[in-house]
């Protein structure tokens, strides 16, 4: 089915690309946001990648899945955004790019815990991984959110990254261990 | 507290709006916003055409050079230099060396 979407959409029909704009927006908007930390700068990237995607999409060749393609082009952008001088967070809406608790204590609590202490220990859980993935480089976090809010194989986390498999594996082992060791040095410190 | 795969992943996606109309509007703002595009043999075209622009611009320039008739050659130089050689001074000190 998105193959034929992706075809039609290819030969200029812009319902088709609509489809694929619904079958992705909720992942690719959930990659943005893992790599931004910022809800509105997702929401722009996003956009961002679906209009290049529909303008370089006659070009697409489908030697590779749509989705992988599609998130090439937002890993560009996210590249990017983060290489985007400081200053410019003044006119962008905010200086709220950091993952600091503040930023996520301003979001809503997508729990269903009825227990009030559970909800509380998962909250700070949350704010500690938050906190814990602003201490990994880039390339560290690009390979993490790939394998952990994808839930890609690391054959598509390499695709999408333009790396080695191997690399992959190595950019994720390292994630884990300073993820790891963050985590249980804020738990003694609660 | 051991945070697992699903711990992690919903410690990385909170925030995302959870109302399908966010959605909605969303992709209602992308389809908005689709131009239209150019087909890869017109983009191709535009390149060449820029291309050949250049080459002629390149080839048809006017030359430096200034145009018109030559100016008149400089005498002075000319007789100088028929001096010098006329002088033959290789020729001479051959003589003086065979001299000595």
């Amino acid at each position: 089915m998105e193959r034929e979407w992706v075809r039609a959409a290819q030969s200029g029909d812009e319902a088709a690309f609509g489809r694929l704009v619904g079958l992705h927006q909720k992942a690719l908007f959930a990659f943005l946001l893992g790599m931004t930390r910022r809800t509105d700068a997702a929401d722009d990237l996003a956009q961002e990648a679906f209009l290049k995607a529909w303008k370089a999409l006659p070009g697409f060749k489908g030697e590779s899945a749509f989705r992988t393609w599609l998130f090439q082009i937002a890993l560009n952008l996210a590249r990017s955004w983060g290489r985007r001088p400081k200053w410019l967070t003044f006119f962008s809406g905010g200086g709220e790019d950091t993952p600091s608790g503040d930023w996520l204590e301003a979001r809503p609590d997508t729990g269903s815990d009825a227990d009030p202490g559970r909800a509380a220990d998962r909250d700070d859980l949350r704010r500690r991984i938050d906190a814990g993935l602003a201490r990994l480089s880039s390339r560290e976090r690009e390979a993490f959110v790939l394998k952990y809010v994808e839930d890609m194989k690391i054959s598509e986390v390499a695709a999408v990254m333009g790396a080695a498999e191997g690399t992959v594996k190595s950019h994720l082992f390292h994630a884990a261990q300073k993820m790891r060791a963050y985590l249980e040095r804020t738990d003694g410190a609660r | 507290m051991e945070p697992d795969d699903k711990d992690i992943r919903e410690a990385l996606t909170a925030g995302m709006p959870a109302d399908d109309a966010f959605w909605a509007a969303q992709r209602a703002r992308i389809m908005s916003r689709l131009g239209p595009r150019r087909a890869p043999w017109r983009r191709w075209g535009a390149v060449t055409a820029a291309a050949c622009a250049f080459a002629a611009a390149v080839l048809l320039r006017p030359s430096r050079l200034p145009r018109g008739p030559l100016p008149p050659p400089n005498m002075e130089l000319i007789q100088n230099l028929e001096l010098v050689e006329n002088l033959d001074l290789l020729e001479d000190l051959d003589v003086l060396e065979g001299a000595r």
